[in-house]
């Protein structure tokens, strides 16, 4: 958006406001950005073609409630590699369920764009952090190979995948006690802008976990990049057999409601995000230590009903091809803080 | 100054450009409020989960769909001119996105 758009949503303004024909820019005019007028929006971006409220314009910062409603995020011009990027994040969150909001620390640390005087300090952190998750991540990954074996041999143990998610989750309940001195360095460690950007992190995995692993009726209907539209593309499904799983998905979710409170993880990560974007903060004092098993085991019983009903579906071919698949994110290896730089694991 | 506290600043420009024609105080628009950005829906979370920020006027910036992205107490916002410092950054080192997966 250049000047011109600018001058013109002032010009709109100025007769918006005192009806006159024709004014000159005022001194603050040469650097502002186009404002939100009638004039602008014809060809403007989106946002500021159609926001701030006017009332809000001249008065300071207005409460939440009078801000206008959120405006459209622009058409994205993402790259195949944003969207193969974007893939994979929810791939992820598919296929890991250890140590609940630990894990969206740990992941978010990958990405925080620190800078190489913090490396040593951050990496020991993360170290720290994936030392402290290292029994929820193995209890996840037990979990995983037993999904892979049964997907394999044509039937999923039960016993097994029930006994797997149980230790999952009792590993998963002591994370936050184990990580709450990482946490604590953590904050220590960051600046008020990047706390900032660890509390955005940690709520984007949240977001994409529970678009990951959809519950109840809802998650057996076609959606893009959904479950099972992903394996039908993995796997090359027929239609009667993405039909036969879609039913089978249906009743399932009929047949057991759900019992998972999405709205316990929200609270839990909206004291979290408030606490760690604070100029003080003490990791001992977050309460609800019972949202990381619940998270993590609600995640993996999930994920092992969907394996389980897919499974007798499949031919023996892509039996085999979704039980390799499984045992790559079981071996499947977090990386260290620094190799985030090059944007690649 | 930053860009994006002027956005929008139709009501004080008015004010000032008035004052100026009908003689009006020069202080009635010496200190205009100042207007707050404009608030719009933020990033998809797996941009936000998968690039690097760039830390500019204390606070994270995201490079997404042609525009920086940044947030305060009120909401998610844009810089409608990209600022000087972030599009240097941009040309020199463009966020990168972060893959999670090696097998796809």
């Amino acid at each position: 958006m250049g000047s011109i758009e600018w001058k013109c949503g002032l010009l709109a303004a100025l007769l918006t406001t005192c009806g006159a024909a024709a004014f000159g820019c005022g001194g603050e005019a040469t650097s502002s950005p186009p404002p939100a007028s009638p004039a602008a929006s014809a060809s403007a971006a989106p946002v500021a073609s159609a926001s701030a409220a006017p009332a809000a314009s001249a008065s300071g910062p207005p409460a939440a409630s009078e801000v206008a409603a959120p405006q459209p995020a622009p058409a994205e011009t993402s790259t195949k590699e944003d969207e193969e990027a974007s893939a994979e994040v929810v791939e992820h969150h598919r296929h890991h369920h250890h140590a609940g909001v630990g894990q969206f620390v740990a992941l978010s640390l990958e990405t925080m764009g620190i800078t190489p005087e913090q490396h040593a300090a951050i990496e020991k952190i993360q170290a720290t952090l994936h030392t402290k998750l290292q029994p929820a991540r193995a209890a996840d990954r037990k979990l995983i190979g037993i999904l892979a074996d049964g997907v394999a041999a044509g039937k999923i143990d039960k016993g097994k995948v029930d006994a797997a998610i149980g230790q999952l989750d009792a590993t998963s309940g002591t994370v936050h006690a184990a990580a709450v001195e990482a946490l604590d360095q953590l904050h220590a460690a960051l600046t008020d802008a990047e706390r900032m950007a660890l509390v955005d992190k940690v709520k984007a995995h949240w977001q994409i976990w529970q678009q990951a692993n959809e519950s109840g009726a809802s998650a057996a209907e076609p959606h893009e990049h959904g479950r099972l539209e992903e394996l039908s593309h993995d796997l090359s499904l027929s239609p009667d057999q993405v039909e036969k799983i879609r039913a089978n998905l249906r009743a399932a979710a009929a047949k057991a409601p759900d019992h998972f409170e999405p709205e316990k993880v929200t609270a839990r990560l909206d004291t979290f995000g408030t606490a760690f974007e604070s100029a003080s903060f003490d990791a001992k004092t977050l309460k609800a230590p019972e949202v990381n098993p619940h998270l993590a085991s609600w995640g993996a019983k999930r994920m092992a009903a969907f394996y389980e009903i897919v499974t007798p579906v499949l031919t023996p071919e892509q039996r085999t091809k979704l039980a390799d698949h499984l045992r790559e994110h079981a071996n499947h290896e977090e990386a260290p803080a620094g190799d985030a730089k090059e944007g690649k694991p | 100054m930053n860009a994006i506290n002027h956005r929008v600043s139709i009501a004080a420009g008015a004010v000032v450009s008035l004052g100026l024609l009908v003689g009006a105080p020069a202080d009635v628009a010496a200190q205009p409020a100042p207007p707050p950005p404009d608030v719009v829906v933020a990033p998809p979370p797996e941009v936000i989960a998968t690039i690097e920020p760039v830390y500019y006027e204390g606070h994270p910036a995201y490079w997404y769909g042609g525009h920086w992205y940044w947030r305060d107490g009120h909401g998610w916002h844009w810089y409608g001119v990209e600022p000087a410092y972030l599009r240097d950054h941009r040309a020199h080192a463009p966020p990168p996105r972060y893959h999670y997966e090696h097998h796809r």
